[in-house]
């Protein structure tokens, strides 16, 4: 038999996990339609000279396939060329600002020695049509609640600004292969190539005294409040010092959603994509080595689609947030609970569908399923309460058992078995024999247990 | 404030490297004492974590150590995505090109049959730079003794390191030029660059004035 493998950097979710990523993608798009953003669903598959319109060089690790006319198709790549696309064909009337949000897999050839996925799902927004560094807060402000509604307690945003290197840069030299090696050091975080590379030009007399000192200073210019103030010192355009005021314009809105405490400043972030034109952040959860996330403001990648706009917009990695939330305690899990019902399959379905009625999840089994069978269902289910007819009854009496030790109700009527079912089920700390008139509680999502 | 992990490597840049460390005021006294431990947790709340050296850059680029100790050659090799912030000026050594002595067999085969073959430890450096220089060669990897290749005839030439160049000629092997000069780095996970910066940063600079100095 041929070996049963899926191609590598994808892989099969099963129950427990699955459960988790839409509990995560739940609170998410709850998160995004309470700021106003509505959902849009863009196809999967992409025509690549469309894309391609982006210039965007990331998109080379695509995956690609061909119509029947030869035309090369793309599989979604990012979350954001897509959207600007979209504007570009339909969406290019009505009043800005427009907010929209989408939900998708992702699609990229994985770098092997990276360990990452070729498939995965991300969240974004995207707010097209304002240029204000409050839209940007905004949209920093998103990706905070949504962190925190997912239930992640400790988490950091890096912020810089696009601007601030590219003027010092600018200005610093008008050798075109020397500005963009220096990039090209930064964004490979080879800060040894880097300084070697601009001490060569600074000991050539490419690059002036003031300029190479800023320059070499860039990639630490990271923390509180005090790097936007060690930047002032090295601004030399409008351009840089319009950034550095942006920046500030950013945080201070961002303050106002109370999530200031959350942002680093970092003037030497290079995320992996050109179409950045402002800000740009990334996602750090601590402990974890990777970033959650990022994104930025483009407001030059919408005009590639005929409908010039500024945009700002991020992108969250699911699978990676769940990771995220595993090691800092788990996703609180407030799914309905379940329990197993002997009979559920065949002679009580009817019972079971009462247990339903009352938000309580049923794995059904047919009645003559033997005892042993059941305990290691329960077990391998992770199903806590068994509810089983009393022998010669006919189904008018019921057993309801907790097998983790929490006690056994006998005899119920059929009256009275969904209002026992539900308190053992809802209850874990209770006896089951405990009064009923003991409220309900139902868990709000996203609360930690 | 959180002390940092620290990767460092058993092999041949330890002495070096333990020795930068203590310039910069780390206690090392246990990771000399035995070389069976793999965790050390020092009393200012440092942990040294000892690992292959191939295996460094893992260590980092996934968060286990915030930051490592590993040779240039090394990190070409696994092109990890991780922050290089130092040039330690240790262990240097050079990533070479090599054919046995006499004419240059490499080139006569890349002038008739278009490719030629090339052993070596590194196969991504290798067809890394020859592939940047347009030249496309058969690339055998092999896990030591790389010098022998040419040898038996299972390539025309080896990409291998030196540092003085002496296993190169007592096995009749000519350099034909240098792909890399290679030294030790400092480097640091993405995320721990940014949530550890102070930390970071003042490693980073105590290193630098050490290294700038001259060796300790």
């Amino acid at each position: 038999m041929a070996l049963l493998r899926t191609p590598p950097g994808t892989k099969d979710v099963l129950p427990t996990e699955a459960a988790e990523l839409r509990l995560i993608e739940d609170s998410v798009r709850t998160v995004f339609h309470e700021f106003g953003y509505g959902e849009v669903i863009t196809p999967a598959l992409e025509y690549e000279e469309v894309l391609a319109l982006s210039e965007e060089k990331a998109f080379q690790t695509g995956f690609r396939l061909l119509d029947e006319s030869g035309k090369v198709m793309i599989l979604r790549p990012d979350l954001t060329t897509p959207i600007a696309r979209l504007f570009g064909s339909r969406l290019r009337m009505g009043e800005p600002p427009h907010r929209v949000f989408s939900v998708s897999d992702i699609f990229r050839r994985n770098s092997p020695q990276r360990g990452q996925e070729s498939e995965f799902r991300q969240a974004g927004v995207e707010m097209l049509g304002s240029s204000l560094p409050e839209a940007d807060a905004e949209v920093i402000a998103v990706a905070c609640r949504t962190l925190e509604r997912a239930g992640l307690r400790d988490y950091s945003l890096g912020v810089g600004h696009v601007g601030f290197f590219k003027g010092l840069l600018d200005t610093a030299s008008e050798d075109v292969a020397l500005r963009d090696l220096l990039t090209r050091h930064l964004v490979q975080k080879d800060l040894v190539g880097y300084r070697v590379a601009l001490d060569e030009a600074a000991a050539a007399g490419g690059i002036d005294a003031e300029a190479h000192r800023a320059l070499i200073e860039v990639p630490d210019m990271r923390g509180g409040q005090e790097v936007l103030e060690q930047a002032a010192a090295h601004v030399r355009d409008p351009a840089m010092k319009a950034s550095l005021d942006h920046l500030s314009a950013v945080r201070e809105a961002v303050t106002r959603y109370g999530h200031g405490e959350h942002l680093l400043f970092d003037l030497g972030i290079f995320r992996n994509f050109d179409y950045y034109t402002g800000i740009i952040f990334e996602i750090y959860a601590p402990g974890l080595g990777f970033t959650l996330g990022g994104g930025g403001r483009y407001d030059s990648l919408l005009a590639a689609y005929g409908s010039p706009m500024p945009a700002v917009g991020f992108g969250l990695g699911l699978d990676r947030l769940h990771v995220a939330l595993v090691e800092q305690g788990g996703v609180a899990m407030s799914t309905e609970p379940s329990v197993l019902l002997l009979g559920g399959l065949d002679e009580y379905v009817a019972v079971a569908d009462a247990l339903r009625a009352e938000c309580v999840g049923v794995f059904a089994l047919p009645l003559d399923t033997s005892g042993a069978a059941l305990l290691r269902l329960a077990e391998q289910k992770d199903i806590r309460i068994l509810v089983e007819p009393v022998e010669g009854t006919a189904g008018e009496r019921w057993t309801v058992t907790d097998l983790h030790g929490g006690g056994v109700s006998e005899g119920s009527s059929l009256a009275e078995l969904p209002g026992v079912v539900c308190r053992a089920a809802w209850e874990h700390e209770a006896p089951l024999e405990a009064p009923p008139e003991a409220p309900r509680e139902t868990p709000a999502r996203g609360e930690q247990p | 404030m959180k002390s940092l992990r620290i990767a460092l490597c058993r092999g041949a840049i330890f002495e070096d490297t333990a020795r930068l460390l203590e310039a910069v005021g780390f206690d090392l006294s246990d990771v000399r004492a035995t070389s069976r431990k793999l965790i050390f947790d020092t009393a200012d709340g440092t942990r040294f974590i000892t690992t292959r050296p191939t295996d460094v850059p893992t260590y980092v680029e996934n968060g286990a150590a915030d930051v490592g100790f590993v040779g240039k050659d090394v990190l070409l090799e696994s092109r990890k995505s991780v922050y290089e912030v130092l040039d330690l000026k240790i262990g240097y050594c050079r990533l070479v090109f090599a054919t046995p002595e006499g004419e240059d067999r490499s080139m006569e085969s890349l002038r008739h049959l278009g490719t030629f073959r090339v052993a070596t430890k590194y196969p991504n450096v290798t067809r890394d730079y020859f592939q940047a220089r347009g030249i496309n060669p058969e690339v055998i990897k092999l896990h030591g003794s790389i010098e022998l290749a040419p040898l038996v005839g299972l390539a025309e030439g080896i990409v291998d390191l030196t540092s003085t160049g002496t296993t190169m000629r007592e096995n009749n092997l000519q350099e034909r030029f240098c792909l890399h000069e290679c030294t030790a780095r400092l480097v640091v996970n993405r995320v721990s660059h940014k949530l550890l910066a102070a930390q970071v940063s003042e490693l980073t600079a105590s290193l630098r004035e050490v290294v700038e100095a001259g060796r300790p």
